[in-house]
């Protein structure tokens, strides 16, 4: 069968077809062969961990599904509709499940404010290292890569454990949890907010110099405004991190609501377990709304985490 | 003739106009301040609520500087075994957890896309279903199911199901309604089946996408799965919650010395396989946009 010329390629001859049809079939071969390869080495890893997770050891205890009924069973408020509104002595209203509503709010209050300072003294001390970090305002590689190793490593560190650690130095309580919240949000900061200085216009600060204006006002009069909304939006994300985060601190002595919720659970009330569960998801999301609608309005930027 | 008008005059005008003239700014600035004033006061009362306080701030720190000391010399208490054990464990509490986060996510994902699932109210209220369970926090989950079912990994991975599935499906919801619709039609228009567009239309430009994201996932849930055992949920946490509550912190220096590192090696082998994903997708035949 005749190939057709192709205008401006000269004439088309079987032999370049069938160059492009080896290579072509190569290709795919090798293609095929590479995902072929990784799904066999992903299987293998997958039935280690699996193995490693005790997901195979088949020892699952009698009737596992009866003992996930029997969780749900005592998760359950077994709210009447009858007397869903009458006052907290009387089994199966609202009030006798949420009994200690005033207690489990302040908790979770707790648990706010910690997220909200560990927010601002996180973000101030990010701002500060990020300025060291940046190749725009400092000069030295030498500070720039000493500086840039603290984040680095605070940042491979789970939270909790470090929240652990804390409350072994400060003691329990809020104080811990808020140190822990900091160090991981510094951590978290570092990074976006010595790329976003890195990326900013030169310009104005060099005019502010130019002006006559020391260090402080050049940073403060020509880097600061340009580079604070983008900063700003990476700060509300941790926000709903840190205010996430805070909820679960407790479980490790490090204050707010988790400390109720490992309590509720040392009395087997696993009804009240759940109402704390709604209030943090009920918080959670009043935040996580609040922040977008401040991020839009003010900046009409959107981050992707 | 009119009389010239001295700098002196001039200086002297200026000066009486300026005041008019900046006293919006003033009441702008005063304005600012005091709003910077009012939301200082109000965190310094936040802070006091919750007894975060300068002088056990230094006493702490203190009391830290000695607990660094006490972390010197790292030390495996000979225990390498069973620690290499439980680190072990740790990572395939974490990829097991992110695969099946994933293999319950994908689909769910794409029941939640608008453009799949074109249902505004399936779509709408699978939607907020996502939003509202990615709000409880794994350890959250972990601590009542170690109530419910007893101590062990099993439980720790059943936490991270059920704390990470709806975030990630979210995500993966969010990435497929990003697509670009063009290379759909043209298949459509060349009479492709519903499935046929599934697997060459929607799969190539999402794909990679995706796995960048579960990578992601991963890195982050290897810290989690550490997190889970302090509650008992197995691992490497199990272990360092007994050492930190004992105090034998070298130990733990020596424990957290080794996750660091594998937490550091597996990010930048993340990393790099992200940043392949990327590079292939911009080489790849179907021009999609690249957000990083």
């Amino acid at each position: 069968m005749p190939v057709p010329a192709i205008a401006g390629f000269g004439p088309a001859n079987t032999g370049t077809v069938n160059i492009f049809e080896t290579r072509r079939r190569r290709l795919l071969l090798r293609g095929r062969i590479e995902t072929a390869a990784t799904l066999v080495i992903l299987s293998v890893l997958l039935l280690l961990a699996a193995w490693g997770a005790e997901f195979l050891s088949g020892d699952y205890g009698d009737a596992p599904f009866a003992r996930v009924a029997d969780f749900l069973q005592r998760m359950n408020p077994h709210l009447k509709p009858d007397t869903m509104f009458a006052n907290s002595e009387t089994h199966g209203s609202l009030a006798y499940w949420f009994y200690a509503f005033p207690k489990w709010a302040r908790a979770l209050f707790t648990s706010i404010e910690m997220a909200l300072i560990a927010t601002v003294i996180g973000t101030v001390l990010a701002f500060a290292t990020s300025l060291l970090m940046a190749r725009t305002v400092t000069r030295s590689v030498v500070v720039r890569q000493t500086v840039r190793c603290a984040p680095n490593l605070l940042r491979t560190m789970p939270g909790f454990i470090f929240a652990m650690l804390l409350v072994q130095a400060v003691g329990p309580g809020p104080m811990a949890g808020t140190l822990a919240l900091i160090f991981s949000c510094f951590a978290g900061l570092c990074r976006p907010f010595s790329e976003i200085l890195e990326n900013a216009d030169l310009g104005p600060m060099e005019s502010v110099r130019a002006a006559g204006g020391g260090r402080f006002a050049q940073i403060r009069y020509g880097l600061l405004p340009l580079v604070a909304p983008y900063m700003l939006t990476y700060v509300f994300a941790w926000v709903e991190i840190n205010v996430s985060a805070s909820t679960a601190l407790g479980i490790v002595g490090a204050g707010g609501i988790g400390l109720e919720l490992a309590s509720a659970l040392a009395y087997n009330q696993f009804d009240s377990y759940l109402a704390m569960m709604i209030m943090i998801a009920a918080v959670v999301i009043v935040t996580d709304i609040a922040s977008e609608q401040v991020r839009h309005r003010f900046f009409g930027l959107k981050v992707t985490r | 003739m009119t009389a010239a008008i001295t700098p002196h005059d001039a200086i002297a005008r200026a000066l009486a106009v300026a005041a008019q003239a900046m006293a919006p700014r003033y009441a702008m600035r005063a304005l600012r301040w005091s709003a910077w004033a009012l939301a200082l006061a109000a965190l310094v009362a936040m802070a006091r609520d919750i007894g975060f306080t300068g002088d056990r701030l230094l006493a702490g720190i203190a009391r830290a500087g000695h607990l660094i000391t006490l972390m010197w010399p790292p030390s495996s208490g000979g225990q390498m075994d069973v620690i290499f054990k439980a680190l072990g464990q740790t990572l395939g509490m974490a990829l097991l957890g992110t695969f099946l986060v994933i293999t319950f996510a994908a689909p769910l994902g794409m029941l939640g896309a608008r453009t799949i699932v074109g249902q505004p109210v399936i779509h709408f209220v699978l939607r907020r279903i996502y939003d509202v369970s990615r709000t409880i926090p794994s350890l959250v989950w972990a601590m009542i199911l170690v109530a419910a079912f007893g101590l062990g990994p099993r439980v720790g991975v059943t936490a991270m199901l059920l704390a990470e599935t709806p975030h990630l499906a979210k995500l993966f919801a969010e990435t497929m309604e990003n697509r670009k619709q063009g290379v759909i039609e043209s298949l459509q228009a060349a009479g492709a089946g519903r499935l046929q567009v599934l697997r060459y239309g929607l799969m190539p430009q999402v794909l990679p996408l995706m796995t960048g994201k579960a990578l992601l996932l991963f890195e982050s849930n290897i810290r989690a799965s550490a997190a889970l055992g302090l509650v008992g949920a197995g691992g490497i946490g199990v272990i360092l919650d007994t050492k930190i509550q004992l105090l034998q912190l070298d130990e733990v220096a020596f424990i957290l010395g080794i996750f660091i590192i594998l937490v550091m090696s597996i990010d930048l082998l993340s990393q790099t396989l992200r940043r392949r994903l990327i590079n292939a997708k911009s080489h790849s035949l179907i021009g999609v946009d690249v957000d990083a």
